[in-house]
């Protein structure tokens, strides 16, 4: 499988160079890869690595410590397929080659690299990646039993359960809010999405089976999501693995439903906002309008874009394997795109994705940026009429 | 660990460390361009910041008698900025990205070479001026690249080929000394004026593929833009009455841009996407037009008349509107969904138009099961000419599909493509995208003492063959 799966992609890029370098102020688009703009050279880019791929394909290179560990210093964040300029059809979809590429490279025992094996090996043992106790996984929930069971299911995630407890909290309080009737499940496993993206895809394919099983045990009709890294497994990646038959919704367009059916009312804030477009959520499931008419329509909002958004949104550095992979490469991404948010003069960046928000505080916090960094639940929840 | 290239540690002390690679999977990045033409791989990338870093590159070169290939944007189709020989050196130009002035008074930009004409355009229009830009891949072609290979620009019909607007240039030459052209080779004249304080020297660094120099600045003019700009789009059940049209046209001087579908086969294609053309038609001619609207309706009138005088039928604006102006980047780019396109393009005087186009939409018939069906549309290949400014000629392009399996089949592809290339050659094209692609065939056709002169000439400035071997045989 791996690369051989994904020939037509490769052998379809003609090399016009878009995804190297592109600025066109008629679309919005300032620079394509975020990787090749920090190191430069064209083997960071994905005509670069396609060229480099063919060359796999046809038995002229063979891999290196160095090759494997270019093939894991991608973000998968999908601007260069958003710039392709051949039909939609055509697109040469390099995120899909990457984690190919990945996938060959783990069957060919030549990775992943240590640290994201380390990261296998803990998902593994403990069905998260932080390798941390279920018992943390609901201790931010003591006091407050929520039902194991139901039709709604909140499939937190894991950088919402162990990293950014705030962002579950925010949910759990917003649905009770909404009067929602929802569940959680107390034995939640990572969705799979780093193994998705480091190639371990016998293990995706492990934990979206067991996932998929327990939400079916708890009778679960809508899964909702606030990660879109969970969300896009669910939605695009579980298929491959095992039958789905329930429905999946990201929790920006679940407050959109309610926006557009003035179920919620917000009080008045008056803040600059402005919106960072997770990768996954935008490019990837072309979520891009629910969450601006959700900070929109808070009362008082003075929202501004930033130069780079919805489809041309550059990405937070993280990109699931990047971040543990190459950290400081992996901040100077998001630093610069901390900058672009300062550019706006927004007192708050607002994104929808808990890892974005991890790596994005961090960011803000390291280049002393005045800038409060919240996932789109916190603010709703934060705002949201009693 | 595998030993470094013998110019490696050279190379570190010129740019650093971080702007030097000889890894293998860096080269295999690097080896080709954008055309069908397959290069060779380099054995060390070098990235230069400055003129200066550039100059020392070339002289450690020529001290070692090292080639140099120069790759700006990779993006052009000829095969000239992936090496021709194996082992060389490979400067890749895209860190000279810096723009160094936009002159309103003088009308002039200033790049380094490495610019894109993404990041140009931006920044001329962020001044509310405008610039002619072009290329199949507009967005990402570097400045340089563009100097070195020419390209057929947007508004080639009023202001001609890419390398018209070229004001000045800085070049480092094959020994590394670095040279002003145009008004800016005194010390006291600046960037504003190509011509005068000599011969044109500017002039013979456009279109050179890099062999006579690299280009580390490029000035280019500017203008205001329009007031307005419209479309027009006319059909011919005649080629040749078409391209009366065309010529009587071209003469007027009223279009902006224009791009003419040639031939049954592709007027046929054209017209399934736009069903206002009849199918019938041997030409579309698909023009923009530029100015306030006073001018435009009376260069529309003109039109009409010279168009109607040829029997021509009015199709509407839109038809025009993808191939022109600001789409046609992309609309070269999207030919390229179907399939491995070797586009073909050269300059031809127009009245040859008929023969040409004929002949060659023979050729592509004769071979069509080489050539990719393209689904929505039933084309195999698309047939064109650009209007071009300053004479009736047209810049003709073939832009055939080819399939790349099986094997034998693309073999057969790319034989019939060198055909193609030859065809084209010996029709009296001027090609302007020229790299390995149509060195074999452009180069036997030149007059010995042409010849003998650029070959005296690059033997002068390069006496060691280091700039871009193998382009023109040299």
């Amino acid at each position: 499988m791996g690369l051989e799966k994904v020939k037509n992609e490769i052998y379809r890029c003609f090399r016009c160079g878009y995804c190297r370098e592109m600025i066109r102020d008629l679309t919005n688009t300032y620079l394509v890869c975020p990787i090749r703009e920090e190191l430069r050279f064209e083997h960071y880019d994905c005509r670069g690595r396609i060229a480099i791929a063919k060359a796999i394909l046809e038995g002229n290179l063979e891999y290196s410590d160095k090759l494997v560990e270019l093939v894991y210093m991608d973000l998968g964040c999908g601007l260069c397929k958003e710039v392709c300029p051949m039909f939609d059809w055509a697109k040469v979809d390099f995120p899909r080659v990457i984690k190919a590429w990945r996938q060959e490279i783990v069957e060919k025992g030549l990775g992943p690299l240590p640290v994201l094996k380390e990261i296998n090996e803990l998902t593994e043992k403990y069905g998260n990646p932080f390798g941390k106790s279920k018992d943390e996984m609901i201790r931010w929930r003591k006091g407050n039993p929520i039902p194991t069971k139901g039709e709604t299911l909140y499939f937190a995630g894991c950088y919402a359960s162990y990293r950014q407890p705030e962002i579950a909290k925010s949910t759990v309080n917003l649905l009770t809010k909404i009067g929602t009737p929802f569940a959680m499940m107390n034995d939640e496993q990572c969705c799979g999405t780093p193994q998705i993206w480091n190639g371990q895809t016998d293990l995706a394919g492990k934990l979206a089976i067991n996932n998929v099983k327990a939400i079916q045990e708890a009778g679960a009709k809508k899964v909702l999501t606030t990660c879109p890294g969970c969300y896009l497994a669910f939605k695009q990646d579980y298929p491959e693995y095992v039958k789905i038959n329930f429905e999946v919704q990201h929790i920006t367009e679940f407050l959109e439903e309610l926006v557009d059916k003035k179920s919620i009312e917000f009080n008045e804030l008056n803040k600059t906002v402005t919106y960072h477009d997770p990768c996954h959520l935008g490019r990837f499931a072309r979520i891009f309008e629910q969450p601006r008419k959700i900070i929109e329509n808070i009362p008082g909002v003075k929202f501004i874009e930033m130069l780079r958004n919805k489809e041309n949104a550059w990405c937070c550095g993280s990109g699931v394997v990047v971040a543990p992979a190459f950290p400081e490469l992996s901040f100077e991404i998001a630093e610069k795109r901390i900058k672009e948010a300062m550019d706006t003069g927004a007192e708050i960046l607002v994104t929808a994705c808990p890892s974005c928000v991890t790596q994005l505080d961090i960011a803000a916090k390291k280049s002393k940026a005045k800038i409060e960094v919240i996932d789109i639940v916190e603010l709703v929840e934060r705002q949201i009429k009693k | 660990m595998s030993a470094h290239h013998p110019l490696y540690e050279q190379l570190v002390g010129i740019v650093g460390k971080e702007n030097v690679t000889d890894e293998k999977f860096a080269l295999w990045a690097v080896y080709a361009d954008a055309g069908i033409e397959q290069g060779n791989l380099a054995g060390i990338i070098v990235k230069p910041q400055t003129t200066q870093q550039v100059s020392l590159i070339v002289k450690l070169a020529n001290r070692t008698k090292v080639p140099i290939t120069i790759r700006g944007g990779g993006s052009g189709m000829p095969g000239g900025c992936s090496p021709y020989f194996p082992g060389g050196i490979l400067m890749d130009m895209t860190d000279m990205n810096k723009i160094i002035e936009i002159n309103e008074d003088t009308m002039v930009a200033t790049a380094q070479g490495g610019v894109t004409f993404g990041a140009l355009i931006k920044a001329v229009h962020e001044k509310g001026l405008d610039c002619c830009y072009g290329g199949h891949a507009i967005y990402s072609a570097t400045l340089g690249g563009s100097v070195a290979t020419l390209t057929c620009p947007i508004g080639a019909a009023k202001y001609g080929a890419w390398g018209e607007e070229i004001v000045c240039l800085e070049v480092v030459l094959p020994t590394g000394d670095v040279i002003r052209t145009g008004s800016d080779s005194t010390r006291v004249g600046g960037r504003f004026h190509r011509y005068g304080s000599g011969p044109d020297l500017t002039g013979m660094f456009i279109g050179d593929q890099g062999v006579l120099g690299i280009k580390t600045e490029v000035s280019v003019r500017l203008r205001l833009p329009p007031e307005a700009r419209e479309f027009e789009t006319y059909c011919f059940d005649n080629l040749e009455r078409g391209t009366k049209a065309c010529m009587e046209l071209g003469k007027t001087g009223l279009i902006y841009d224009g791009l003419v579908i040639v031939g049954e086969h592709s007027c046929k294609q054209t017209s399934i996407k736009w069903p206002q053309i009849p199918k019938e038609s041997k030409m579309i001619i698909m023009v923009s037009l530029e100015g306030d609207k006073e001018t435009i309706a009376y260069y529309k009138n003109k039109l009409d008349k010279i168009a109607k005088k040829w029997d021509g039928t009015l199709a509407g604006p839109d038809p025009a509107k993808l191939p022109t102006f600001d789409l046609i980047g992309e609309h070269a780019c999207k030919i390229r969904s179907y399939g491995v396109s070797g586009p073909i393009n050269g300059f031809i005087p127009t009245y040859k138009l008929p023969k040409v186009a004929t002949d060659v939409d023979q050729m592509l018939w004769e071979h069509q099961d080489l050539l990719l069906t393209q689904p929505d549309t039933g084309m195999k290949a698309w047939l064109n000419a650009a209007f071009m400014a300053k004479g009736p000629a047209v810049n003709f392009a073939c832009r055939p599909s080819f399939i790349s399996e099986p094997p034998q089949k693309w073999k057969q592809a790319l034989e019939f493509w060198h055909e193609l290339v030859n065809y084209i050659a010996n029709q009296g094209s001027c090609p302007y995208w020229i790299g390995k692609a149509w060195t074999p065939y452009l180069t036997p056709l030149y007059r010995n003492e042409y010849y003998m002169f650029f070959k005296t000439l690059k033997q002068t400035l390069d006496p060691n063959n280091i700039l871009n071997p193998g382009l023109f045989l040299f």
